[in-house]
């Protein structure tokens, strides 16, 4: 039971992670490869918070997503002018950069050899310390995430995405200020996925730059594409399928070296597949299709 | 130290060159940048050591052989998977996507068959090299200079004189206007593949003879055509020789005076300095 729930947890963390580049990526139309980097950005600012001046959970959490915030800020607003295909090598420079900053800055963020013994979560005297107490909290981070993003997508705010994801010069015609929108969108993606990464630093209670690189970044791609983009469900199946695949894997009795590389072999395959033949993905609205777009 | 430097760069800007070359022919004519081409690195390396380990083939055929087997199986993708895309209309973003999912998948593959530590492709005796003014190269070294700058030359004469480089030009200027031309857009995308993946045959091997092969190779040769040809641009191969001398020359300076870590980041903060400032360019010009 106690391996279901870890199971459970990790699922409720990447349903956050897919929510945030669904709402950028699929309710918006901007392709980015930078989910991982606010992931990472949100466990090392919360962790560092919390074994370098024992801040409570919820200041940590305040504090790193007012920074992500800030860096999110920074990045889609050099961003919102830029064509599509520039903004997507943006956000994957970005990530790279981010990525030798958590391997190299070792005074900060000790390198390769990550954070470890962070502590449990208390909030309100009481102790999440087993992963059925963190099914729990993740489960309601999870759940607000989603509220949020069903919140967005069904204002007039979430209409004008939508018209900016499917004809941008329509949008741009009709006078609404595109750039501003794409900057909003792009820093509550990244809220979301630095809460995530809090979570995920607390649940593990250790974190390395390993667990935030590009290859992750593309996994969390996969995770929306193959749910389905441009839907409220998509991530919340895409990541049941992905995180699921590995655990089945796992009872078939295949070396664990072997297992991971069919697990990427898999990954590479679905998203070829889904590409060519059903590119909205399983329950998706968008298929990376655009009329046309600011060149 | 300094003439060691100097020749370092010169050897980076040659590496570049290689790299770079097959990613810039393939994003001029195709106006989508194909990560699936960063695997065509590890495959040639991979089959040039499938042939050459426990076996006495001569290097030369060996090299056919790993160049064969990389057009084999790049041209064979290519008409497989992204020409029923192309041929659905499909946009730059889906065939992006598709092209990162094929490289995830050669690359997971290749780690499966030969494992995920690090091979090298020389048996030879190791040397010190030939020295040239205080400083050390390698034959190899010298061999990956010399086809860099026969590379630059022959891409050049191709796309003067040859009508497929008069075709490739006619694409990836206007496409639509070119096939109503008579050009047959697959027929050149197919030669472009070719290309490309012989190209990237030539490095991935002469990066395994020089260094290793390991089946990760593909995403840091990737980085580098990625700067390379965005900041590069795809109007003439002579932009990507300076952004390529540009781009080693900044690494090296800052290995001398930072550490070698952050040659990546160097890199990618020049491609990130590069797209802010032509996005406000264009804005400017627009205003």
């Amino acid at each position: 039971m106690n391996y279901i729930a870890q199971i459970i947890v990790i699922i409720e963390i990447y349903i956050m992670l897919g929510i945030s580049l669904n709402l950028v990526g699929g309710y918006s139309g901007i392709l980015t490869l930078c989910t991982a980097a606010f992931y990472g950005l949100g466990a090392y600012i919360c962790a560092i918070m919390a074994i370098n001046y024992n801040t409570n959970f919820a200041i940590n959490v305040v504090i790193t997503c007012v920074s992500t915030g800030i860096i999110a800020f920074m990045v889609g607003n050099q961003g919102k002018r830029m064509c599509d295909e520039h903004f997507l090598f943006l956000t994957v420079a970005f990530q790279i950069i981010i990525s030798c900053i958590f391997k190299n800055w070792i005074a900060l963020t000790k390198g390769p050899m990550g954070i470890t013994g962070i502590p449990n979560i208390y909030i309100f005297g009481l102790n999440f310390d087993s992963s059925f107490d963190f099914v729990l909290l993740a489960g309601i981070f999870c759940g607000f995430s989603f509220w949020v993003c069903m919140w967005i997508v069904n204002s007039p705010f979430g209409r004008i995405l939508k018209t900016i994801r499917e004809d941008e010069v329509f949008a741009l015609a009709g006078g609404k200020n595109v750039g501003n929108y794409k900057v909003i969108v792009f820093v509550v993606g990244s809220l979301i996925a630095s809460v995530a990464g809090a979570l995920y630093a607390h649940y593990i209670t250790f974190i390395d730059p390993s667990s935030f690189t590009v290859m992750e970044s593309i996994f969390i791609l996969s995770i929306v594409i193959i749910g389905g983009a441009g839907s409220l469900w998509g991530p919340v199946v895409g990541a049941v399928v992905l995180v699921s695949l590995p655990e089945i894997l796992r009872f078939v009795g295949m070396p664990s070296s072997v297992a991971a590389n069919l697990r990427q072999i898999i990954y590479g395959a679905l998203l070829v597949v889904f590409m060519m033949w059903r590119p909205q993905g399983l329950l998706g609205q968008y298929s990376f299709q655009k009329l046309s777009t600011k060149e | 130290m300094i003439q060691q430097i100097i020749i370092n760069s010169i050897i980076s800007t040659a590496l570049y060159i290689l790299i770079s070359s097959g990613f810039w022919i393939s994003y001029r004519v195709s106006k989508y940048f194909n990560f699936s081409h960063a695997a065509t690195f590890a495959i040639s390396g991979y089959s040039m050591y499938a042939i050459t380990v426990n076996r006495n083939y001569p290097n030369g055929l060996a090299v056919l052989w790993a160049t064969c087997i990389t057009i084999i199986i790049a041209y064979s993708l290519d008409r497989i998977i992204f020409m029923p895309a192309r041929t659905r209309a499909a946009s730059p973003t889906i065939l992006m996507i598709m092209s990162l999912g094929v490289y995830i998948f050669l690359q997971s593959a290749m780690a499966l068959l030969f494992g995920e530590d690090n091979k090298n492709l020389w048996y030879g005796n190791v040397s010190l090299g030939i020295k040239v003014f205080n400083a050390r190269i390698s034959n190899i070294q010298v061999v990956i200079v010399v086809s860099a700058i026969m590379i630059v030359i022959i891409l050049r004469m191709m796309d003067k004189c040859t009508k497929y480089g008069l075709a490739s030009s006619a694409v990836s200027k206007d496409k639509e206007l070119a096939r109503i031309s008579g050009i047959n857009y697959e027929r050149v995308m197919g030669f472009t593949n070719i290309i490309c993946s012989t190209l990237g045959s030539v490095a991935g091997i002469l990066i395994g003879l020089d260094l290793e092969i390991e089946p990760t190779m593909g995403l840091g040769t990737m980085l580098v055509g990625l700067v390379v040809v965005i900041v590069g641009g795809t109007r003439n191969i002579l932009n990507m020789v300076c952004v390529a001398i540009l781009l080693s020359a900044a690494q090296d300076i800052a290995v001398w005076y930072i550490n070698s870590q952050w040659m990546d980041s160097i890199a990618l903060l020049m491609l990130m300095i590069y797209l802010i400032i032509q996005s406000r360019r264009s804005t400017n010009l627009l205003q």
